[in-house]
């Protein structure tokens, strides 16, 4: 078991280099989530973060 | 499979890989759906019309995490239109269209207002890699500094932007 506010940043870091289209250590992020099973739900939630930024940040008129 | 048709280089490859990104579906959330949604790839690929795709395999595990994203999303809108339905729950979605309007008005503020508070490099970089999505080498590439600056940056932007969240979460 990690410590959650620990969780959050290493599950921040995957959701950060997921998102790099050169991503390709989609082996490894399997193994991670396969770890431990909050794994998941931590890499979900900072996800989720993400796209909520992206979505309003879409909807802006244009600068 | 489904269809008698001769598999594309993609679902070529999608068989040879079978396990892995069977295995990659599991633990990103499928648990044992993990099966039926390489099955619902598979479909999906099939109507895809034909392109070359720099890195297949890389190409298909992009493809799985963006179909676990798809799911997650249309279960947590199906979640809140039924606590909706119970009247147990005031989300955005069922106030009037000019809050919703409002809110978003103000999210966008929000976001804006964190980012500009990282500075003009983190927050040019966190858009240049969430709306433009140009890579981190690409970044580092474009400002001269190394990868893991980038990295550093995103890191603090994505940070800013997930407490952010939890405040508007928590309203």
């Amino acid at each position: 078991m990690t410590h959650r506010s620990e969780l959050t940043e290493i599950a921040r870091r995957w959701a950060v280099r997921v998102a790099d289209p050169a991503f390709d250590d989609w082996d490894a992020l399997t193994e991670w989530l396969e770890a431990d099973p909050a794994n998941l739900a931590a890499y979900e939630a900072a996800a989720e973060g993400e796209a909520w930024a992206d979505r309003a940040l879409r909807a802006a008129p244009k600068k | 499979m489904a269809t008698g048709d001769t598999p594309n280089g993609l679902q070529l490859v999608m068989l040879g890989e079978r396990d892995r990104l069977v295995r990659f579906l599991a633990a990103r959330g499928a648990g044992d759906q993990a099966e039926d949604l390489f099955h619902d790839l598979w479909q999906k690929l099939a109507i895809l019309p034909e392109r070359p795709v720099g890195d297949p395999l890389s190409y298909l595990f992009r493809a799985a995490e963006n179909l676990m994203r798809d799911l997650r999303r249309a279960a947590i809108s199906r979640d809140r239109r039924q606590s909706d339905w119970h009247g147990l729950s005031d989300t955005p979605q069922e106030r009037p269209a000019g809050d919703r309007a409002l809110i978003a008005r103000e999210q966008l503020a929000a976001i804006e207002a964190t980012l500009a508070a990282l500075g003009p490099r983190a927050d040019k970089i966190f858009r240049r890699y969430r709306l433009d999505g140009v890579g981190q080498a690409d970044i580092a590439a474009e400002w001269g500094i190394s990868l893991s600056s980038v990295e550093k940056d995103l890191q603090k932007a994505y940070r800013a932007i997930a407490d952010l969240k939890a405040r508007f979460d928590a309203e």
